[in-house]
């Protein structure tokens, strides 16, 4: 069961402390066509609210933020081939990262997936 | 904020719709600002563009108007237009926009909706008290544009099979009377068509559902950007601007060779010397090394850390599959091959200075 950030990201437990981390639908349909995504360094220490990755559009680039602390596990490889896998399939094939959480009680912050539907509509 | 007279077509075909220059537009619809693109250079799009401002001027002005809006009109013959540029007395481009002689006395003008205002005044002020100034703001323009537009347009006006570049002619059709020219903004052959604010949206659904709508499809702001930049063509606004003169901008070819040579005409002065002297900055093609687009506002340095300029324009092109920029750069290092680095959130892109137009032209010249 997913849960959800105010910054529309998602987070899904792959195996005890192990997430993987992508933005929401919402989020790439406001953002438009995907043209590359700057992922970090796999390995390296974030902080819940840190600067994660960097998606640029057609539009913009828009900054996405560790939604919780942790070490990135891995990276999803296939994005710098197909960046486009981020519109076609936000909650799926276009993960961004995977993160060994610091600290599970962080996930208790977070949005489940109708509170973060509610979120959503009341800010339009 | 203004809505044109295609708003409630927009919303019906799913349009993202943002303010631009006061009126409610789309950025996109459904496809996508990449599909709405690719599909533009393969088949044919339909642009809404009823914001731009369209006048006539009508009497004995051919005289008056060339003093502001660089073109020689005793040269500018019925049914032909020009791209021009109207220029301030410091030599500055106060818009670029298209002039055409629809009559023998009758100037027809199509100008960006973010200066519409500023021109007519200019304009106005030019002509002598003989002469008539008239703004349509009932007519709507669409932009049909793609190697396939002039098959789709020429279901309703078949004369427009090889009409000439640069050509406009006034038709009728169901009873009302569509104004087309072959030009555009995106590099492809295509026409601009305006027409009564009324029969629009009905024209244009006739238009998208040819071949089964496969055709003719909607495209957005968004797509309409990202084809002028591949097609290497200034936006006003970010490429030009008042304080930025057609020599710097690269628009010395739409100076005719002989107002050179007399200067009679409003910023002749500071042109003349730029033109002589060649200018401080000039508008190139940028090509910056990877995937990280480099956008509007960008500092350019030297590897010294020295300013040599800034992007006024910048984006990923569809076509290329890679990023393409535009900005101006300081003369001695603005040279074809040179290479310059572009500021990208702290980061540093090294951007090869290239030749415009990014994707060639396909005009029907």
């Amino acid at each position: 069961m997913k849960k959800y950030t105010k910054d529309h990201e998602w987070l899904e437990q792959v195996e005890g402390t192990l997430y993987k981390v992508g933005i929401t639908d919402y989020a790439q349909d406001q953002l438009g066509d995907v043209v590359m995504v700057e992922l970090p360094e796999v390995k390296i220490q974030v902080s819940a609210g840190d600067n994660m990755a960097v998606i640029e559009s057609v539009k913009a680039a828009s900054d996405v933020y560790a939604p919780v602390s942790g070490s990135i596990a891995s990276v999803n490889e296939q994005l710098s081939n197909d960046p486009t896998l981020i519109n076609a399939s936000a909650e799926k094939d276009g993960w961004l990262v995977e993160i060994q959480l610091d600290n599970k009680s962080e996930l208790d912050e977070l949005m489940n997936k109708a509170s973060y539907k509610e979120f959503v509509a009341k800010n339009e | 904020m203004k809505k044109t007279p295609l708003h409630s077509l927009h919303q019906e075909l799913g349009g993202k719709m943002v303010t631009f220059a006061d009126y409610a537009l789309p950025v996109q619809y459904k496809s996508g600002l990449i599909g709405e693109h690719l599909h533009t250079r393969k088949a044919a799009s339909l642009f809404d563009v009823s914001h731009m401002g369209q006048i006539s001027i009508s009497g004995d002005a051919d005289q008056a108007l060339a003093y502001v809006i660089l073109t020689d009109f005793s040269q500018l013959k019925v049914g032909w237009g020009k791209y021009s540029v109207i220029t301030n007395e410091q030599g500055g481009i106060v818009d670029d926009c298209i002039v055409a002689r629809d009559q023998a006395q009758v100037i027809f003008i199509v100008l960006n909706a973010s200066r519409k205002e500023v021109d007519i005044a200019v304009l106005q002020k030019a002509i002598p008290s003989s002469c008539q100034l008239t703004q349509y703001s009932n007519l709507a323009l669409i932009a049909l544009q793609g190697p396939q537009a002039e098959q789709a347009l020429a279901h309703f006006f078949p004369q427009v099979t090889g009409m000439p570049f640069m050509t406009a002619i006034w038709s009728a059709y169901q009873n009302h009377q569509f104004r087309i020219s072959r030009t555009g903004y995106t590099g492809e052959d295509g026409f601009e068509v305006s027409m009564p604010a009324e029969v629009a949206i009905d024209f244009c659904k006739s238009l998208l559902s040819l071949e089964g709508g496969e055709l003719v499809k909607p495209a957005g702001l968004g797509a309409r950007d990202s084809l002028r930049l591949e097609a290497g063509l200034a936006l006003y606004g970010q490429d030009l601007t008042e304080q930025i003169s057609p020599i710097e901008a690269g628009l010395l070819w739409t100076i005719p060779k002989n107002f050179r040579e007399t200067g009679n005409f409003c910023g002749a002065q500071n042109i003349s010397q730029q033109i002589a002297e060649k200018p401080n900055k000039k508008l190139v093609g940028l090509k910056p090394e990877g995937r990280v687009p480099v956008r509007q506002g960008a500092p350019l340095i030297s590897s010294e850390n020295e300013v040599l300029g800034e992007v006024t324009s910048g984006g990923f092109s569809p076509s290329l599959q890679a990023p393409i920029a535009m900005g101006y750069v300081k003369k001695g290092f603005a040279g074809l091959g040179k290479q310059v680095i572009a500021n990208v959130r702290g980061k540093e892109i090294v951007c090869e200075i290239v030749k415009l137009p990014f994707v060639k032209h396909n005009y029907k010249k």
